[in-house]
């Protein structure tokens, strides 16, 4: 395709990502390296008046002044803010620490916003992953055999935890956690009879795992849709040829439909962990704030649940976590280059 | 020329009086104002409204408050907000000063925020978190309504042994902003500052184990799912009859109330409890109420003043349950019984929450940075280490 | 194709099939079912939700819509949510279509290596978390005094959404045949004729399904919309997220309750209607919103 046609056709598209996408990233990138000169305190005396008693009470408060000027370069500050990969408190942890690795680790790493997000996010990616694959996988193999006049209403079935909006999808499963009785409470609480004062939302254990099984929740019809749909591309001639060998049904699973299928398994992963980064709403949905924080959480923290925005904080980790994606990406997109070039020939 | 325009000027004034059922006093078209989005205030806006003003009424306003009086002209004239916003805002440089506007000088004192000997806001109403208690749970254990939290402890304690309900005890302990709140209001009772030098936190001693032990003990008597209660929680509580004694708003004592009545039980109102022996109820003393625009012209500004005046006023306590949603400032305001406990709280001599610029921060710190030490995996020195560690590291950028 | 298994089998398959069905539609139901209840049924006991003994109490009947009510009186307004809604989603999907159709034909046909570090990059911005971005756009907008207006909040979705858009609308092209493209070019066309005339006819089938992932990630948005909309202007998601905070008065919790119901009830008909076009949309293998 000639140059000329190829922006043309681009144009509005690559304008609209130009505009909204990466501007706001390179000031991302600025903010995080870059910030306006320090405010001056000033004194000043703020009054109010108690409406019964009418005391009158002052402050002596301490204001900052803006001080007009050009931004400062602040190096590396904002990465290694404690808000963020906490360099010197790592440090000053490491060397006053005593008591061997599993202390430093638990309570000074995991001690710190961003390692304990991470530690979040890393727990729902790995706990989540095994299960999605396996019951993606259980449910696609299971619609394929069904009776074929079942298998709309089962897809349909299928499709509503993944298509459903992620605040409502959380919201509609918190509501049922209630430790007053609600419905998944009690059928968990009767699961763990041992347990006092058991709950789905006290410990970070508890929601940690109630966030997990939202997780496997949603993203599972994902995985089964995508494993159903390369289930219909499966060479039939290989099936009867192990059939006619006499394989058992376990070894045509493993040795005919999984390898059919693995492409579509890392297409599956790698979707997930780029998504797991953005988790959000089910933080908000399931008020887990106390006990789990994603990434996301941490920069709308720093951006909005503050008045006094801490744009250093959230463009740091911003950074972060489009280098971390970039990372798990590598894989994918050296392969994308490679199919690209076989194309391209 | 000149004649049209007045005569223009008069139908329309006509038409808009004839057509506002309000008979305002002030014509608010073109006017905006920001609030969040409780009763109270909504009450207020309705008012504004019926002037003809454009409400923004938004329960996450605090997000964008700065972000809109910064334009210029402010995206806003007037923004409803309470005494929190006030001060991010004012440090920000964005409020304006309204001390001769005309109307300003007549208004109670205290209705009259002022800086540096200038008005900076209108308060309208006051707020605080005080004791709600059911009298049932009074009778049935023959204890006296609790002036301390020890007291409190004491009542939930004796409440569960009558067997009345498994967790009488609740509170706003959602973590985030609530759980802030409710150390600022514990710490409050212990008579320390806060803050010394400055800007320097100075939580890290006695005072600030005692506030979490007390927060610890408190949670401890309450239902295991505490850092998920926000207002909304602990009322609906009240309404559902799974708990009766809270330190809880003001502006939710009418729903407490009535909620509670459904059941038939009463509610008593009570000032918030003191700790360990002082004297100072264990509150903060909140207002809400319009600041301004600084940017904006003088006449938009004098408009937005006058609407502001005219919507808090003795029409609108007049309406419908108006009068019961607040402890209002205004003269004509007369207490209902569901203001008795803020009127306690206040007479006690309960402190204001700090309009310190770096009070946020530390709000913020505190919600962030307390749920660990509450669900038992941090001990009291390393939450409060890590709470001014997290200050620190805001004050800093 | 020959499927017989065993009795035991056969009823593995079976029972598993219930128990997802189950699993993955049950929440729903309840919920819905829940929705014409008071609070203190719907958040009490889950024998209360079930028989609704407050409900009936309260209201003489099993049922009320006392929750729904009070999610579209005056007041609340869910009612001008919806239709916000809908306005939001028609405008985004439609200007997402053109702009990913133009731009992923493009990026289906062209051999530059330039073309293939765009896609990079836009599979870069399909991975950001949105909400760094979206904190950005808020003083701008205010400084220009086009915060919360509708047309604002369709282009930040529709910018935000193009990496996706043209990644599966590229996808969709590559399965379109090159030689389509030189034989109209060979007939006389100049490339957008041939774009029109010859390849738009056999790509309706992507189209529609690249056009029901843009409408799911309009409709679920969360981050943009309750960060640039004006109330007035706001859609159901923020709306929800605002009946949360604030529940005071009796019947708010379950306008909460209602609203969530009635945000589901059009993804239900979107599944119903073009469940064939979902499932070859996730299979395209591109990626996902």
């Amino acid at each position: 395709m000639p140059h000329r046609a190829f922006f043309a056709f681009l144009m509005p598209s690559l304008l609209a990502m130009v505009l909204f996408i990466l501007l706001p990233l390179f000031s991302v990138g600025y903010q995080s390296l870059f910030s306006p000169p320090r405010d001056i305190e000033t004194i000043s005396e703020i009054c109010s008046t108690n409406f019964l008693t009418g005391v009158r009470s002052c402050e002596q408060t301490i204001s900052m002044e803006k001080v007009e000027g050009t931004n400062v370069f602040r190096g590396l500050d904002f990465f290694c803010g404690r808000s963020v990969l906490a360099c010197n408190e790592l440090a000053t942890g490491w060397s006053e620490n005593t008591q061997g690795v599993g202390y430093f680790w638990s309570k000074v790493v995991l001690n710190l916003p961003l390692y304990k997000a991470m530690a979040f996010t890393l727990f729902y990616t790995v706990l989540t992953t095994p299960f999605i694959l396996a019951l993606g996988l259980v449910v696609a193999l299971v619609v394929d055999n069904l009776w074929r006049p079942l298998r709309g209403p089962t897809i349909f079935a299928s499709l509503l935890p993944f298509i459903v909006t992620p605040l409502v999808g959380s919201l509609v499963l918190f509501w049922m956690t209630d430790n007053t009785g609600g419905l998944l409470y009690s059928i968990t609480n009767g699961l763990a009879f041992w347990a006092d004062d058991f709950s789905l939302r006290a410990s970070p254990q508890a929601t940690w795992a109630v966030i997990a099984v939202y997780g496997v929740w949603h993203v599972t019809p994902f995985a089964f849709v995508v494993f159903y749909a390369g289930l219909q591309t499966v060479s039939q001639d290989q099936l009867e040829a192990a059939m006619i060998d006499g394989a058992p049904r376990i070894d045509r699973l493993r040795y005919v439909i999984i390898p059919h299928l693995m492409p579509l398994i890392t297409f599956v992963l790698l979707i997930h962990i780029m998504d797991a980064f953005r988790v959000l709403e089910p933080i908000f949905g399931f008020q887990a704030a106390a006990n789990a924080q994603s990434v996301s959480y941490l920069i709308y923290e720093h951006l909005v649940l503050q008045a006094d925005k801490r744009y250093g904080s959230a463009a740091a980790t911003s950074v972060l976590t489009i280098v971390m994606v970039f990372i798990l990406l590598f894989p994918v997109l050296v392969r994308t280059w490679r199919d690209f070039r076989i194309a391209a020939r | 020329m000149k004649m049209t325009r007045i005569a223009l000027a008069a139908t329309s004034a006509a038409l808009f009086s004839a057509s506002y059922a309000n008979a305002c006093a002030v014509d608010g078209a073109g006017l905006s104002i920001l609030s969040a989005a409780f009763p109270a205030v909504e009450a207020l806006q309705d008012e504004s409204a019926a002037c003809g003003a454009a409400t923004e009424r938004d329960q996450e306003h605090k997000d964008k408050i700065n972000a809109a009086l910064a334009a210029s002209p402010s995206a806003y004239n007037a923004v409803l907000g309470a005494n929190s916003t006030f001060t991010s805002a004012n440090t920000a440089g964005l409020v304006a000063s309204i001390t001769n506007v005309p109307g300003v000088a007549e208004l109670p004192t205290s209705m009259k925020v002022e800086q540096d000997g200038e008005v900076v806001a209108i308060a309208v109403g006051a707020n605080a978190q005080h004791l709600m208690v059911r009298a049932d749970i009074l009778e049935a254990t023959g204890m006296d309504m609790p002036s301390s939290y020890e007291d409190v402890l004491a009542l939930a304690d004796a409440a569960k042994a009558a067997g009345l309900m498994e967790y009488p005890l609740t509170g706003t302990y959602a973590a985030g902003w609530n759980l802030g709140e409710e150390f600022v209001n514990m710490w409050q009772a212990t008579g320390e500052p806060m803050f010394v030098n400055g800007t320097e936190a100075n939580i890290e001693n006695e005072a600030g184990i005692a506030t979490l032990n007390m927060m610890k003990e408190l949670t401890s008597r309450m239902n295991p799912d505490f850092l998920t209660f926000n207002s909304d929680a602990v009322q609906a509580q009240f309404e559902q009859g799974t708990a009766g004694i809270a330190n809880l708003w003001g502006t939710r004592a009418q729903k407490v109330i009535d909620g509670a009545g459904a059941l038939g039980a009463e509610v008593v109102m009570g000032s918030a409890p003191t700790l360990g022996g002082g004297s100072t109820p264990a509150s903060t003393l909140w207002w809400d109420g319009y600041f301004f625009a600084a940017n904006q012209s003088e006449e938009d500004l004098a408009r937005a003043v006058a609407l502001a005046i005219d919507s808090a006023d003795a029409d609108m306590l007049a309406k419908g349950d108006n009068m019961s949603l607040f402890v209002w400032m205004m003269d004509s305001y007369e207490a209902t019984p569901a203001a008795a406990g803020v009127f306690a709280t206040a007479a006690n001599g309960v402190p204001a929450y700090p309009m310190y610029s770096h009070m946020g921060k530390m709000h913020t710190a505190l919600g962030a940075e307390l749920a660990e030490f509450l669900s038992g995996q941090e001990s009291a020195e390393q939450a409060l280490a890590d709470v001014v560690a997290a200050y620190n590291a805001a004050l800093a950028e | 194709m020959t499927k017989r298994h065993p009795l035991a089998l056969l009823v593995l398959i079976y029972g598993f099939a219930a128990l997802w069905v189950v699993v993955a539609a049950f929440p729903f139901v309840w919920t819905t079912w829940g929705s014409l209840k008071i609070e203190t049924d719907f958040f009490g006991h889950w024998v209360k939700n079930l028989t609704g003994e407050d409900t009936l109490r309260s209201f003489g009947s099993y049922f009320t819509t006392l929750g729904y009510d009070s999610a579209f009186s005056a007041k609340k307004q869910f009612g001008q949510a919806v239709g916000n809604t809908m306005i939001i989603t028609v405008c985004t999907v439609v200007i997402s279509l053109t702009f990913g159709t133009l731009g992923g034909y493009a990026l289906a046909r062209s051999t530059a290596r330039y073309a293939f570090v765009l896609l990079i990059i836009a599979l870069v911005f399909r991975a950001m978390p949105h909400i760094t971005l979206v904190s950005g756009y808020m003083e701008p907008l205010f400084r220009w005094g086009i915060w919360g207006e509708t047309w604002v909040a369709v282009i930040v979705l529709v910018a935000i959404n193009q990496p996706f858009t043209i990644w599966m609308m590229r996808s969709f092209f590559m399965n379109v045949p090159r030689e389509l493209d030189e034989s109209a070019m060979i007939d006389g066309c100049n490339r957008l004729q041939g774009f029109w005339y010859v390849i738009m006819p056999v790509m309706w089938p992507g189209v529609i399904t690249t056009g029901l992932f843009s409408f799911l990630l309009a409709y679920n948005d969360f981050t943009v919309t309750s960060a640039l909309l004006s109330q007035q202007n706001t859609t159901m998601i923020p709306r929800i997220a605002g009946f949360l905070g604030s529940a005071q008065n009796d019947g708010d919790q379950m306008a909460a309750v209602a609203a969530v119901v009635t945000a589901t009830a059009p993804l239900f008909v979107l599944i119903m209607v073009f469940q064939r076009q979902l499932v070859s949309g996730l299979t395209a293998g591109a990626v996902k919103g």
